[in-house]
């Protein structure tokens, strides 16, 4: 990559790609690992009150749960292929695709939002809190729905920070400013929507399907 | 770093590809959801699950081409993962009810007891 | 150094150095210099250094009589809360790391900078932003839970809990920042020869070290906030009538907070590795067996956390694991300190202040570990956990042990840092007063735990007042000690006389610049040929006596 520009310290835009990828991996893997927590305490609840993880699943929302995880998994998808656009240099394509991305992570949000006032509506709160924990008063159900409520409204703030993320993505390749050599910057805001569409991936059997 | 940037048409086939599989494997397991499996519902689930995560991982997010040093850093941290969930885990499961006896209490605690 | 050498010294043109290019106050509070944002760590994090020692000597002063002397019970409670946390998030954890680890790692890879200079001036002030918001809890009220915020008080306790977990958690942002930047440090800025098995070893440990901050630090994270969740909200995720098990919140603290103390001794080890290979001027005995151990430490540290919970109520079966994990990992600190002590042996030793300090390291650091296993071991744990010999036991690594090392790494890189001396006759002082101050504050503790003083007590039976009262006379020599360090380095800051660029005669490749160091660290390509540790090649440096 000769010419290209890169910062001072780097020997050359080749390195300075590289130390970014891997800066990302890193901070990916710590993402992983803030997760990992509830992850553990779901296994450790289920293991505790099974029938009531299973009675929770059970209610769950099953429709609007499948519907974000098919809104995800394409997601994931555009912004793999607005990756392939930038680097054939079709700037048009790669912004299109981003946004794709971006409306199917708006989407996301959307339906997530529904979900809950539904679930208020139903009387479902955090905390075991709610009339639907008084008429069902299966000892458990309120952790399940605790950590329901906790594992994916962490995640739908990080699918916020993820569309922010993309956002500033789209323009930067709109204006030019990330183009096909500096590939690696829109590669990295797609690690960090991969590994929201990651996690989403196993919290939608844990907490919708079995 | 594109796999195949000399041939941009596979390369977005591909990527198209394997986001349609996703959506097959995500429709296979919302199917499942509805037969009664019992205890291996979640493994079932939970089993697809891990195959789609490999299919993100290894073609949009290109594992597979990172240094050794960074899959095995990934690695450990999914590894950490793995630990925290099981041995806590480990520790509900394995917990046994503890009987508690309690000593019978001596005439004079007795007589303490009666005589508050 | 002979009159000539000075006279050499004053009269070569040198790059004006890192700290005098620039001097206006925006250029220190905004640099991404990394050496210079490794001393505004070293400031913030020796004032938390003060405060939390001040919080110290307040508990040992009360602990004076049996009864209430000058505080009452919630006070204390408050105090020993703040000990521990200002003590561990705002000094321990960046103490060598992001001080001399951000000053030296560019320093000893042949680098200009960091990998992300920005992202690293970045995480000093996140660092700031949460030690501000931990100090606005203190104002609040504090809290009074212990450093582990145990559920179910930490949910209920009616103090400042939620503004202190906000700080921490800040705070914790910084470490892991910090830590992703020093990883893709090492791995992508090495100089052309410094190959993986040629780097020092002092970057060795502050990569081990990284690699747990950047995988324990988000677990604390997680456990921080859903403690924040149930206090503001009462949504009872550790509640047993919502299904929940207050274990479950040890499980994740002490997921992070194991790793961490070896986030706080790898450091230390490197310093110790670095300082004993220089005073003995001889390479190490094994530079593998440091370097494996070293990684040996940061993966099976995170085997072990159960061990803090062997009377919590896990099960006996889980707690079995953790007893057999526990042991594993103190087989890597053996085999560094075999290593160390087989370097010394037949080295040409030069005795000066940073090896006192790491003589201190070696005898305290035995110790504390020894005690460590002793306390692993389930059966006995159970006679002595939550008693004061656990207490003397992690102060004599984290003080014997981590301060120990600091006070080491201090001196044997303060000439590479302000290019001063400072006076050894003060310096050996000062090391006396803190090795024996420690040694009596801390060793009565193992009796009083032995003898059954519980930890975090306010009132104690009378017959523990004797020992309460050598560990307090203990603990004001070791302040004096601090205190006399402080005011002789000071000193040496400003008007120590001019040091060498390499007084010690040292082959590791931060000693092949000048000392201050330029700007950029080097001039010109640095000369690594040489290996760090090598000792039998006749060599000299620039300024080095002949």
């Amino acid at each position: 990559m000769n010419g290209v520009a890169h910062a001072p310290h780097f020997e050359s835009a080749e390195r300075q790609a590289h130390a970014a990828r891997l800066g990302m991996w890193v901070f990916l893997s710590s993402e992983l690992l803030l997760f990992a927590g509830l992850f553990a305490l779901y296994a450790a609840g289920r293991v505790e009150n099974p029938a009531a993880f299973r009675a929770g699943v059970e209610h769950a929302s099953k429709t609007i749960g499948s519907t974000n995880t098919a809104i995800l998994l394409a997601s994931s998808t555009s912004v793999a292929a607005s990756l392939e656009f930038l680097q054939q240099k079709q700037r048009r394509a790669c912004v299109l695709a981003l946004s794709l991305t971006m409306l199917l992570g708006a989407g996301f949000l959307a339906l997530k939002l529904y979900e809950y006032a539904g679930h208020f509506g139903d009387g479902i709160f955090p905390g075991g809190n709610g009339s639907y924990f008084a008429e069902h008063p299966i000892h458990g159900l309120a952790l399940f729905w605790t950590l329901y409520f906790v594992s994916t409204g962490l995640h739908a703030i990080h699918v916020t920070v993820g569309l922010i993320i993309l956002g500033l993505s789209a323009r930067s390749v709109a204006r030019g400013s990330i183009d096909e050599t500096r590939a690696y910057v829109l590669e990295n805001a797609a690690l960090y929507w991969h590994l929201i569409d990651l996690i989403w991936i196993f919290l939608w059997p844990l907490y919708y399907l079995a | 770093m594109s796999t195949a940037s000399s041939n941009p048409r596979a390369a977005l086939s591909r990527t198209l590809r394997t986001g349609a599989l996703l959506l097959v494997l995500a429709g296979l397991s919302y199917g499942f959801s509805f037969v009664e499996f019992g205890r291996l519902s979640l493994v079932i689930a939970l089993a697809i699950a891990a195959l789609k995560a490999l299919l993100v991982l290894f073609v949009f997010m290109q594992f597979g081409a990172l240094p050794a040093s960074a899959r095995l850093g990934a690695l450990s941290a999914l590894f950490m993962l793995f630990l925290l969930a099981s041995l806590m885990a480990v520790d509900i499961a394995s917990r046994t009810a503890v009987q508690v006896q309690e000593p019978a209490p001596s005439a004079a605690e007795a007589q303490a007891i009666s005589q508050p | 150094m002979t009159i000539a050498a000075e006279r050499n010294l004053q009269n070569e043109v040198r790059a004006p150095s890192y700290a005098s290019v620039h001097s206006t106050i925006r250029s220190w509070l905004l640099t991404t210099d990394h050496k210079r944002i490794g001393i505004l760590y070293f400031v913030v994090t020796s004032c938390a250094l003060a405060l939390g020692g001040l919080f110290a000597m307040l508990m040992r002063l009360e602990h004076l009589t049996p009864g209430p002397t000058i505080m009452s019970a919630l006070t204390y409670n408050r105090l020993f809360t703040l000990h521990g946390v200002t003590m561990v998030w705002l000094f321990m954890i960046p103490s060598i790391p992001a001080t001399f680890g951000n000053f030296l790692l560019p320093l000893q890879i042949g680098a200009t900078e960091v990998a992300f200079p920005r992202l690293n001036l970045l995480s000093f002030w996140i660092y700031v932003l949460g030690a501000a918001v931990v100090l606005l809890a203190m104002w609040l009220g504090a809290l009074d839970t212990g450093w582990t915020f145990y559920t179910p008080y930490s949910a209920q306790s009616p103090s400042a809990v939620v503004p202190t977990l906000v700080g921490i958690f800040i705070v914790g942002w910084s470490t892991i920042l910090t830590g992703i930047n020093f990883i893709v440090t090492v791995h992508t800025m090495r100089a052309r020869g410094v190959a993986w098995m040629r780097m020092p070893l002092f970057t060795w440990a502050i990569y081990g070290t990284s690699i747990i901050q950047v995988l324990a630090t988000p677990v604390l994270g997680l456990s921080l906030l859903v403690v924040m969740l149930d206090h503001a909200f009462a949504w009872g995720l550790f509640d047993p009538a919502r299904g929940g098990d207050p274990v479950l919140y040890q499980h994740l603290f002490w997921f992070y907070s194991h790793p961490a103390v070896y986030i706080m001794i790898l450091p230390a080890m490197g310093v110790v590795s670095e300082v004993i290979s220089t005073f003995a001027h001889k390479n190490p005995y094994s530079y593998k067996a440091i370097v494996y151990s070293t990684l040996g430490i940061s993966f099976v540290g995170f085997l072990t956390w159960g061990h803090h919970m062997f009377v919590a109520g896990i099960s006996p079966f889980d707690a079995g694991i953790f007893g057999v994990l526990s042991m594993l990992v103190g087989i890597f600190s053996a085999i560094k300190v075999f290593t160390w002590i087989s370097t010394l042996r037949q080295g040409s030793i030069v005795v000066a202040a940073p090896l006192l300090y790491t003589f201190g390291f070696l005898i305290l650091f035995m110790f504390g570990g020894m005690t460590g296993i002793a306390v692993a071991t389930m059966s006995l744990d159970v006679h002595w956990h939550d008693t004061y010999f656990v207490v003397a036991h992690f102060h004599f690594i984290m003080v014997g042990g981590t301060l120990t090392a600091w006070l080491a790494a201090l001196h044997y890189w303060f000439p590479k840092v302000t290019g001063r001396m400072y006076s050894e006759r003060w310096a050996s002082l000062g090391f006396a007063l803190v090795f024996s101050g420690f040694f009596a504050t801390f060793v009565p503790q193992f009796l009083l735990g032995n003898a059954g003083m519980p930890r975090r007590y306010y009132e104690y039976p009378p017959q523990f007042q004797l020992l309460h009262v050598a560990s307090t006379l203990g603990a004001s020599i070791l302040a004096t000690g601090m205190l006399i360090t402080l005011g002789y380095l000071t000193y040496a800051v400003f008007a120590g006389r001019r040091a060498t660029d390499n007084p010690w005669s040292s082959r590791c490749f931060e000693w092949r610049t000048s000392s201050p160091p330029p700007e950029k660290n080097f001039d010109g390509q640095p000369d690594f040929e040489l290996d760090a540790y090598d000792y039998t090649t006749p060599w000299r440096a620039r300024g080095e006596e002949p």
